[in-house]
């Protein structure tokens, strides 16, 4: 194996994760992180040994999962969503799965750049400034997306926290 | 230094959440923070937040494996594209060089996949006579397919992973005669084991594919190519082949 395979496998959970993290769904994440993969094996030769590999393959996720949903909104399919289907390792008992679950539905509706942004630095593991450059933003851009992701999560999960009537939760049908 | 005195910014405090500060910068945030106790209430919402991400995302509980190289030319792969569509495949036998696979040899790996998926369909599905030879009678199920095939065969153990042995059969193959082992799990799961005698000793290469739920590796060595087919979680079966590759290696 290659020192750039080697880099390339080092990268594989990570990327996993946050494939993971953006669709809610394993096999899809397997899917990316497959796809991501192989083109960056077809393009090793347009990597630049001096800079760092993860932001270059997480940019490419990034692509590939956007693709993804755009061909996917054109022509739709049923895909299960299987966040909270495994116990997720949480620390104590209902109140933490629910602050989970809370957590899980406010990311939803997030705003999808604030989503592939907040998730990039804090499930891909990026620095801001690498996070940045994968997703072709400013600093100040990637700062405010942040900023505002949390913003919206913080409410999203205090309403729920606050509200009168904590055992009837609004609930979709 | 001012860096106790200013206040830190909102990009500082994001910044101390994620981890990205340095100790001295982290020192500073902390007094501050000490000191300011609506701010320091949404900074541990964020680290709340941070905390319930990890955990509804949590590491891979399985192997990710790298392709190793990616095919040059597809061509034939869409033809039996339509094939795959409900099956991983794996195709393996000895690995011990690697290549770029050429239009001729990945017609052949094409082909074989081909056969392997088709003699998979034929008789996995059958529940009455899956096989001509049960796993009983391994020791002359063995003998019979290694003399017809004209080379010595093993057949992998998998029970590690779940999956017993049923049987196998003789199949026709484009190369000649074939072996197929069958395999079930306790769900009722069933892939087969396609081997048949390498044509020439040219290829030494490893391949790998993904298409739609499929996806399909194959390496080849001077003496048998083995395929792995099964309509289970693509996980799994790379694990499967990577369990048979190792036993047959």
């Amino acid at each position: 194996m290659s020192a750039y395979e080697e880099q390339l496998q080092a990268c594989l959970p990570d990327l996993w994760r946050y494939g993971y993290a953006l669709c809610r769904n394993r096999d899809q994440a397997d899917d990316l992180v497959q796809d991501c993969a192989e083109r960056a094996l077809r393009k090793r030769h347009l990597w630049r040994p001096t800079a760092a590999l993860k932001p270059w393959l997480m940019k490419m996720l990034v692509n590939l999962y956007r693709n993804q949903v755009r061909d996917q909104s054109r022509r739709p399919v049923l895909v299960a969503m299987d966040t909270g289907a495994r116990e997720p390792a949480a620390p104590d008992g209902l109140a933490a799965r629910l602050h989970l679950g809370d957590c899980a539905r406010a990311l939803q509706v997030l705003p999808e750049e604030q989503r592939e942004a907040l998730l990039l630095v804090v499930i891909g593991g990026l620095s801001y400034k690498d996070a940045a450059a994968a997703l072709g933003l400013p600093l100040g851009t990637l700062m405010s997306r942040l900023g505002r992701a949390r913003a919206a999560l913080r409410e999203a999960t205090d309403n729920v926290r606050h509200s009168p009537a904590t055992n009837q939760r609004p609930t979709r049908t | 230094m001012s860096a106790k005195t200013t206040p830190p910014d909102r990009d500082m405090l994001h910044a101390y959440v994620d981890g990205q500060l340095t100790a001295g910068e982290e020192q500073t945030v902390r007094i501050f923070l000490a000191n300011h106790g609506d701010v320091a209430a949404e900074v541990a919402d964020w680290q709340a937040q941070n905390e319930a991400m990890r955990a509804l995302f949590p590491a891979p509980d399985h192997e990710l494996a790298l392709p190793l190289t990616a095919t040059t030319s597809r061509a034939p792969w869409r033809a039996v594209a339509a094939a795959l569509a409900m099956l991983g495949v794996g195709l393996a036998a000895g690995w011990f060089a690697r290549g770029t696979l050429g239009q001729n040899d990945t017609r052949i790996v094409a082909s074989l996949v081909q056969e392997a998926v088709a003699a998979h369909v034929v008789y996995a599905s059958d529940q009455r006579r899956p096989v001509e030879i049960p796993a009983a009678q391994e020791s002359q199920l063995v003998k019979w397919l290694s003399k017809r095939l004209g080379y010595a065969l093993t057949v992998p153990d998998l029970s590690s992973k779940g999956f017993e042995l049923v049987g196998g059969r003789l199949v026709p193959a484009q190369e000649g005669p074939a072996a197929q082992f069958m395999y079930q799990d306790k769900a009722g799961h069933r892939i087969t084991l396609f081997a048949v005698r390498a044509q020439g000793s040219q290829m030494a290469s490893f391949s790998y594919r993904s298409e739609g739920d499929a996806g399909s590796f194959y390496w080849q060595d001077e003496n048998l190519s083995y395929a792995l087919v099964g309509d289970v979680p693509r996980a799994r079966l790379l694990a499967l082949a990577t369990a048979v590759y190792q036993q047959l290696s």
